[in-house]
């Protein structure tokens, strides 16, 4: 998969770059504005990561011009501005997504691959499987190696979100905001209470562990490698 | 330049101004009260010229009847004379206005015989004044005619010497006097608007000294109630709430310092030992995942520092929409459950099953959970928190924490609201000291407030009360 990032920041731009070579990807690398409209045009991209301010054309800009040039793959936009305001226009003038600076490398990650995964029609799963863990969405029964696990409906939701992100790193952050629709972390860890009892249901007995603690970042749902 | 402009500057000053005022009111009132005077003097003194005329009337007209017109031509000679002949004249006329006899006539040659006046006196026989200004004469002269007999008038005149003189006396007494109390005005004025202004400067001069940096100076108060002390003591007042402000304000920039620096250095510390120190893989991961966490902290901070000081200046915009507080609360009590569970303390929520409010959901999650998280985290195992909404009448709603806690002290109280206010028990706890200001902001912000009660060692309640539609989600 390949992703073009028009961003002038250096240091910015090389963790971006970095982690997403990490995960596999492509990524072709614009410092301003003009020049990332050129490699829109003419490359084949599964996504873009645009900043707004930038030099010779602002991100806003380059991103009409996109949308008028039929240029239809996912753009995420970055800014250092969160008013709800500046939210709204970048979205409506063609941008599917907006995240603020700072932001955890690892959200930019999900986003991305949510855009994509979006962009590409995929069909939603009625099951997740992660390592031995089943889930049916439908039913919403959970087995592991075939043994029946009873969650209540948050676990639910929290091992879910973790199986759809299985392998990637989830913060803290993202888990309140995709689990419970919450936009902040509470001081008192609510997560990782959560977590812990999760992982008393799905680990407990269980030769291999698979929800890992990565301190710092945030939780991942793998078998353990090392 | 400078003289004129200092000239200005008095003339700017307010004693200046009420001097002017003052002198001008005295001198005008100086004048009328001499005007009066001046008209009272010259009324009383005709009178008396008057009555001397009419009195040598009554004299001519008795010899007339008594000793017939050759003894009153022989008595008026007499009296001319006697009088001088440039003080008094006399005319003796028929009734024909024909000249009979006259005293000597030398000096008052210019006055003629008024003719209208002779027809009227001989219409209505009552005697008749007048007074003539001659061109090149210093005094006016009174003139009388009057009928003393048959077929007998009498032209009367005098002099008005003496009423000349003392008019003349009196305007030379006007104008010392005006001078006199002029000066005396101007001195007065000068030294009362001074005397009253003393106060006025006072204060400025305190605010002078303030202004260059000693906030705790105060203005001294005389104790006399007056408007003066009025104004010191209002002044005096600002002060104290300035100087509380300025110190809050520098307490407050000394705990965001303190606050922000600390992860800072926490930061920093731990990356440059662990570079100097030869650390192996593990210590450096550990270093990174400390340094994230360091991070999120420090940008959780500013976000909300801004958030607050942004909500209070109302530059905030909501995003409002319709929202079901009581479901709000509910998922606020799941999310917050476990946390509770793993204290041993019983969370217990109740309320209505639905209330629709307008309102920014994330401020009003953050609120909640803010609340949540503060019970949680002051209430001892084994506690009690109760959480309850209900809807109010007058189109507001309800939502009460209440724990059986640490509680706060009273001195604590009214300041918990504060940023950054963190009492004594609450340090050894994990926290940024926002949580409450954003609550209370994120609540106003919605038109509504919060309000807490509170015993030490025996619990809080924190009360927030929401307007259905709070005017920040008018617009």
């Amino acid at each position: 998969m390949r992703l073009l990032l028009v961003e002038d920041d250096h240091k910015i731009a090389s963790f971006i770059i970095k982690g997403f070579k990490a995960e596999g990807f492509a990524v072709d690398h614009a410092q301003n504005g003009v020049d990332g409209l050129h490699l829109a045009l003419t490359e084949p991209y599964s996504a873009a990561i645009i900043d707004i301010m930038l030099p010779q054309k602002d991100g806003l800009t380059l991103i009409e011009e996109l949308r008028r040039e039929k240029i239809k793959f996912p753009v995420i936009i970055l800014s250092a501005r969160a008013a709800v305001d500046d939210r709204v226009k970048g979205l409506q003038i063609g941008g599917d997504d907006y995240l603020t600076k700072p932001f955890a490398f690892s959200e930019l990650l999900a986003r991305v691959q949510a855009l994509i995964r979006r962009s590409s029609d995929q069909e939603e799963p009625t099951k997740l499987v992660a390592a031995d863990i089943e889930m049916n969405l439908i039913s919403r029964e959970v087995f592991r190696s075939g043994k029946p696990i009873d969650l209540q409906p948050l676990e639910f939701s929290l091992l879910e979100y973790l199986m759809r992100n299985a392998g990637r790193v989830v913060s803290k952050t993202m888990i309140m905001e995709h689990v419970w629709d919450y936009y902040f972390d509470p001081q008192t860890n609510v997560v990782e209470s959560r977590i812990y009892k999760l992982r008393e249901k799905i680990d407990k007995g269980f030769p291999t562990k698979l929800i890992h603690t990565v301190r710092g970042v945030g939780y991942v749902l793998k078998e353990e490698t090392a | 330049m400078s003289l004129k402009k200092r000239l200005l500057d008095i003339y700017h000053t307010l004693a200046f101004r009420l001097t002017l005022w003052y002198a001008g009111i005295f001198m005008l009132s100086a004048c009328v009260a001499f005007f009066f005077f001046y008209l009272l003097i010259t009324s009383v003194i005709r009178q008396q010229t008057d009555q001397a005329l009419s009195g040598a009337v009554r004299t001519f007209s008795s010899i007339l009847s008594d000793q017939g017109p050759e003894a009153v031509k022989r008595q008026a000679f007499i009296q001319a004379q006697a009088a001088g002949e440039k003080k008094i004249f006399f005319r003796l006329l028929y009734n024909t206005g024909q000249l009979f006899s006259s005293s000597n006539m030398s000096y008052w040659q210019d006055i003629g015989i008024n003719r209208g006046a002779i027809n009227r006196l001989l219409k209505s026989r009552v005697p008749i004044f007048d007074t003539i200004k001659l061109p090149d004469r210093k005094h006016k002269i009174r003139v009388l005619y009057a009928v003393i007999g048959p077929g007998m008038i009498l032209q009367l005149g005098q002099s008005m010497e003496n009423h000349t003189r003392i008019i003349e006396v009196f305007r030379k007494v006007f104008i010392a006097t005006m001078v006199i109390l002029l000066a005396v005005a101007v001195v007065v004025g000068w030294f009362m608007a001074r005397r009253a202004l003393v106060g006025v400067a006072t204060v400025t001069r305190t605010a002078r000294r303030i202004s260059d940096g000693s906030l705790e100076k105060r203005v001294p108060v005389k104790k006399r109630a007056d408007e003066i002390d009025q104004l010191a003591l209002t002044f005096n007042q600002m002060l104290d709430r300035i100087e509380s402000l300025v110190n809050r304000i520098k307490e407050m920039s000394d705990n965001i310092a303190h606050d922000l620096k600390s992860p800072i250095t926490r930061i920093r510390g731990t990356a440059e030992v662990c570079l100097t120190s030869g650390s192996s893989l593990k210590e450096y991961e550990a270093m990174a995942a400390g340094t994230i966490e360091e991070c999120d902290r420090l940008l959780d901070m500013i976000n909300t520092m801004l958030f607050i000081s942004r909500t209070e200046a109302g530059v905030n915009q909501l995003d409002c929409r319709q929202l079901d507080i009581a479901n709000l609360v509910r998922e606020a009590c799941d999310i917050f459950q476990s946390p509770a569970e793993d204290k041993d303390l019983s969370m217990v929520c109740s309320g209505n099953e639905s209330i629709g409010i307008y309102g920014d959901i994330r401020l009003i999650q953050r609120m909640v959970a803010n609340l949540l998280d503060n019970a949680i985290k002051y209430t001892p195992a084994n506690g009690r928190i109760e959480v309850s909404v209900s809807a109010g009448q007058d189109q507001s709603v309800q939502m009460t924490v209440k724990d059986n806690g640490m509680g706060i002290a009273a001195q604590d109280l009214e300041h918990i609201f504060e940023r950054f206010y963190r009492c004594d028990p609450s340090r050894s706890q994990p926290g940024t000291g926002l949580g409450l200001s954003f609550a209370r902001a994120a609540a106003r912000a919605h038109g509504g407030d919060i309000t807490v009660t509170s015993e030490l060692n025996k619990g809080s309640t924190f009360v927030v009360v929401l307007p259905k539609t709070g005017p920040g989600c008018l617009s």
